[in-house]
């Protein structure tokens, strides 16, 4: 409920503040530009068998995600887009949230430009395909995609400054989003499900403790990159069950957030028709994994990508363009890591047919290389028509190694998941 | 997961139906055919058209493309493109998607040089990511479309070799032919006819030719109007691949010259502002 608050303060703020600009400029001639857009979609989702916890086979839900967008006679701009999923089956995953609310300004400087946006947004930093461990601004939302590829919105003051030198941001972050996890009848979940009402923080002022990030990033020649660095309160927490006693009989997992800091690097050389990628990571102050959750303790570590991708362009004299990718996930914590992927190697192939409806296949496989687990996913995405796209896509666990925690709490859940858009 | 959402990624696209057009306008100017080879002669051409383009600063217009297939089917594509001038360096050029409206809000930014390959970056408006993409991809079809990225990026005088063919009634002008070598190796083309008319040096028609020679595709361009006095831009161009059948009409309106644009517009922090 709390989150809703911030997130409504922020919004009336940036409002506010968007509005008396606009109202200021109304007296000179201005003229507001508004557009109203967005997607509605319905989704099926159709496990194998049942889970782990005898969770049902099959979900369907609907996704609302609307965007309005106003804008003045001098570029200022405000931005909301709201997200809405119900879902049949697990009621934690039938959920909403902003994704963005924020006002955004920006003008000139001497040397370049500067541009403040004041809000909740998201920011995206990383270059690699299979996981970005440099991204740390939004919170994952879990329900949404277990791999964290879907963030919720982040509350923010976001300074970029940009010259002939590089683009340097500043981010002050006030409130901590807590992680999305699936409820009772919800997959992708081990034994015991997470309380979403017990979350304990290392640091006194809880969520509102405020944030500090920043990025150093820039373009020379062939390479691009990013310097990052965050600190503040975790966005991954350290799961504990319920009850550590000596004859445990946890019924639940409760979150726990620390203080953490880390930088990063970000880095992409653009070949002809290869990109080489890396991302590296040193973090400060979390908690490690230990498969007795109750024993897990603060352990510094480093983690790494090193990738690439190759582009094939009008493959066999057809108009077909073949990318294949490859990157090996690196985490000096080895098996006591708390991410999924964290020596392992992905392997894609993205087959585009560049028609007229964009059909598109894309083929990934990731293998543990500390355990025998494997999984393999495989997307079909096709438009229909101006307005109506398909997207379907298979996860499939190939092999579960019994040592392997993460994995074989989701051994259960390879699925097929269709989904129909309407995008207006 | 391991979601490769590259999705847009290939759809890339790069103006030089801009470049083509832009071709033409000004300074009058009479072949003297005399001493010169054809070589002499169809690079004196190329390089007239370019002089006769420079200048402009910078302009913003829409696209819209009507894909149709052997059938008739139609598709449409809705885009922007705002094109900065740069003369010492190369333009940058910006492309923004409006339709179709799964892909909306995607973004192109290339910045071009004179004496090596583009950068390009892509923006995907729902992971709010700017991608760095490679530029070698010169012979795809630009959104499905019959153009392809090198149709649609700047042609530099520099990366062609030119040889003047002689000159041919078009319509109720007269047009010089001149055949354009692409020296990149990946190009689609063996070499493409550009047929210019002789006052204006507007491009009235190219012949495309594959890389076995064959006349596969024929652009004709229509309904030229003349901006800020010296620019003149064709209204309508319409693309005829003679092997599938396909065809693509790309018509352009809302031409505005010499607007707010500037530098920042064109930047990677610029991208993300795209609307």
């Amino acid at each position: 409920m709390s989150t809703r608050i911030v997130a409504g303060v922020y919004s009336l703020v940036a409002a506010t503040s968007f509005f008396l600009i606009s109202a200021s400029g109304a007296v000179a001639d201005s003229e507001v530009f508004v557009e109203f857009s967005g997607r509605i979609g319905v989704e099926s989702q159709l496990f194998w068998q049942r889970g782990s916890s005898n969770q049902r086979r099959q979900s369907h839900g609907v996704i609302l995600e609307p965007e309005i967008y106003v804008e003045n006679e001098s570029g200022s701009s405000f931005s909301v887009k709201p997200f809405y999923r119900s879902d049949s089956a697990d009621t934690h995953r039938q959920h909403g949230d902003l994704r963005e609310a924020y006002f955004l300004t920006y003008g000139e400087t001497d040397s370049g430009e500067w541009e403040i946006r004041l809000g909740i947004d998201q920011i995206f930093w990383g270059v690699a395909e299979s996981t970005n461990i440099v991204n740390i601004i939004n919170q994952s939302d879990i329900v949404e995609d277990p791999f964290d590829k879907v963030k919720l919105g982040q509350p923010m003051a976001h300074l970029t400054l940009s010259a002939d030198w590089g683009i340097t941001e500043f981010f002050l972050l006030p409130y901590h989003r807590k992680r999305t996890f699936p409820g009772v009848n919800g997959r992708f979940r081990g034994p015991l499900v997470v309380d979403r009402s017990n979350v304990q923080y290392e640091h006194k002022d809880k969520k509102r403790h405020l944030d500090f990030a920043a990025r150093y990033s820039h373009s020379i020649g062939s390479v691009d990159f990013g310097v990052t660095g965050f600190t503040g309160t975790s966005r991954a927490p350290s799961l504990i069950p319920n009850d550590c006693s000596e004859t445990p009989q946890p019924t639940a997992l409760n979150q726990y957030y620390s203080q953490i800091r880390q930088i990063g690097l970000d880095m992409q050389v653009t070949l002809e028709s290869a990109l080489l990628k890396f991302e590296g990571v040193r973090r400060k102050g979390a908690r490690n994994f230990n498969v007795n959750l109750c024993n897990a303790v603060e352990e510094d570590y480093s983690a790494y990508i090193v990738g690439g991708e190759y582009s094939f362009y009008s493959v066999f004299g057809s108009d077909s363009d073949i990318i294949a990718l490859g990157e090996w996930i690196y985490d000096s914590r080895g098996k006591r890591s708390t991410e999924t992927l964290n020596r392992d190697i992905f392997l894609g192939l993205r087959w585009a047919l560049n028609d007229t409806q964009d059909t598109e296949f894309v083929f990934g496989y990731v293998e543990d290389l500390r355990y025998d687990s494997a999984f393999l996913t495989a997307e079909f995405k096709r438009r229909i028509s101006d307005s109506m796209s398909l997207e379907a896509e298979i996860f499939s666990v190939e092999k579960a190694d019994k040592n392997d925690i993460n994995f074989s709490a989701i051994k259960k859940d390879s699925n097929l998941r269709i989904r129909l858009n309407y995008n207006f | 997961m391991i979601n490769v959402r590259l999705s847009i990624t290939k759809t890339f696209v790069a103006i030089s139906l801009a470049s083509l057009i832009m071709i033409g306008a000004g300074v009058m100017m009479p072949l003297t055919v005399s001493a010169q080879t054809p070589e002499e002669v169809g690079l004196q051409i190329a390089k007239d058209s370019r002089e006769r383009d420079q200048g402009f600063g910078n302009f913003s217009a829409q696209q819209q493309m009507i894909l149709r297939n052997k059938h008739g089917q139609e598709s449409l594509r809705q885009l922007r493109v705002k094109v900065l001038e740069d003369e010492s360096d190369g333009n940058k050029t910006l492309f923004v998607f409006d339709e179709p409206r799964d892909v909306k809000g995607t973004a192109f930014l290339i910045h071009s040089f004179k004496d090596k390959a583009d950068n390009q970056w892509i923006y995907l408006p729902a992971l709010k990511r700017v991608k760095r993409i490679s530029s070698s991809n010169r012979s795809g079809s630009f959104m499905g479309s019959e153009f392809a990225y090198e149709d649609m990026t700047p042609q530099e005088v520099e990366k062609y070799t030119y040889k003047y063919m002689g000159e041919q009634p078009c319509g109720e002008w007269t047009c010089t032919i001149v055949e354009q070598v692409p020296t990149d190796k990946k190009s689609g083309y063996r070499r493409q006819l550009f047929w210019r008319d002789k006052e204006e040096l507007r491009i009235v028609k190219v012949e495309f030719f594959d890389r076995k020679n064959v006349h596969f595709k024929t652009l004709d361009l229509d309904d030229f109007q003349q901006y800020l006095d010296q620019y003149w831009r064709a209204g309508t161009m319409d693309m005829v691949n003679h092997v599938t059948g396909k065809s693509t009409t790309l018509t352009w309106s809302d031409y505005q010259f010499r607007t707010e644009l500037n530098e920042r517009d064109f930047t990677k922090t610029g991208l993300k502002r795209v609307r």
